[in-house]
């Protein structure tokens, strides 16, 4: 098992960090193809629904942790955030008809980490909120 | 800056590299601002120089789709690579767009 995290900016300059930090380390332990672009893509739409949600009006330094631990045969992603609580399972499914509408924009993000992993495990505690995304893999 | 071509009556525009949050406000700008220099134009976007695309990337061509449909306008995606197309499958967007093969399919 190996196990690393990073801290990053809540920025949306950050996530291209997200996005090389999480296909790295999943290449150095031997995960790639379909699952590595799939945990990838998870993670970039995890951050970006903090960088975009999370802090929003909230002044001062915003700024979440990743860990990754790559066991055997699945991998976690685990969110550190001390920002507004967001708990992607209780979001609702995109409305193509809205956004094609303009009624609303957006919403494909949580659709597609659903789509992508195998769990998603949320906790709000003491301000801070845990998001933890889980994918089995071949290794 | 988006690298673009006027062939008929249509602009191809090449989007390239990593359409994620950081780059998409950016690209849709760019996008919006051709669409109101050439407002008879219909659209082509070329997707091959896209080497990955998250949410905020599809979030982008259905604004585009949007704005463009609302004045009878077309938009065409086409060379989409294999990772791209992946995402719009996982969320099911395919059929809502015009999707060719290559830029000539789409020009037809």
């Amino acid at each position: 098992m190996s196990r690393i995290k990073k801290e990053f900016i809540a920025l949306p300059s950050a996530i291209p960090q997200v996005h090389d930090f999480v296909a790295g380390t999943l290449r150095a332990n031997g995960v790639v193809g379909a699952p590595k672009a799939d945990l990838v893509l998870a993670c970039d739409e995890a951050a970006t629904n903090i960088v975009e949600h999370a802090y929003e009006g909230k002044g001062a330094k915003p700024h979440f942790v990743l860990a990754l631990t790559c066991h055997k045969n699945c991998v976690t992603a685990t969110f550190f955030d001390s920002g507004r609580s967001f708990d992607p399972k209780a979001i609702a499914e995109p409305d193509i008809d809205k956004n094609l509408a303009g009624v609303k924009r957006g919403g494909y993000g949580v659709f597609l980490i659903r789509k992508l992993v195998d769990k998603i495990v949320y906790s709000a505690r003491r301000r801070l909120n845990v998001t933890r995304l889980v994918k089995e893999v071949k290794a | 800056m988006l690298r673009t071509k006027e062939v008929g009556n249509y602009i191809v525009a090449y989007l390239k590299g990593r359409l994620d949050v950081h780059i998409s406000g950016e690209i849709e700008k760019d996008l919006m601002l051709l669409s109101e220099k050439n407002p008879e134009s219909d659209f082509v976007l070329n997707l091959e120089g896209i080497e990955y695309m998250s949410s905020s990337g599809l979030r982008v061509l259905v604004a585009l789709m949007r704005h463009l449909k609302s004045k009878s306008r077309k938009m065409k995606l086409c060379n989409m690579n294999v990772a791209v197309k992946k995402i719009f499958e996982v969320v099911e967007l395919m059929d809502m767009f015009d999707i060719y093969p290559s830029e000539e399919d789409a020009l037809k």
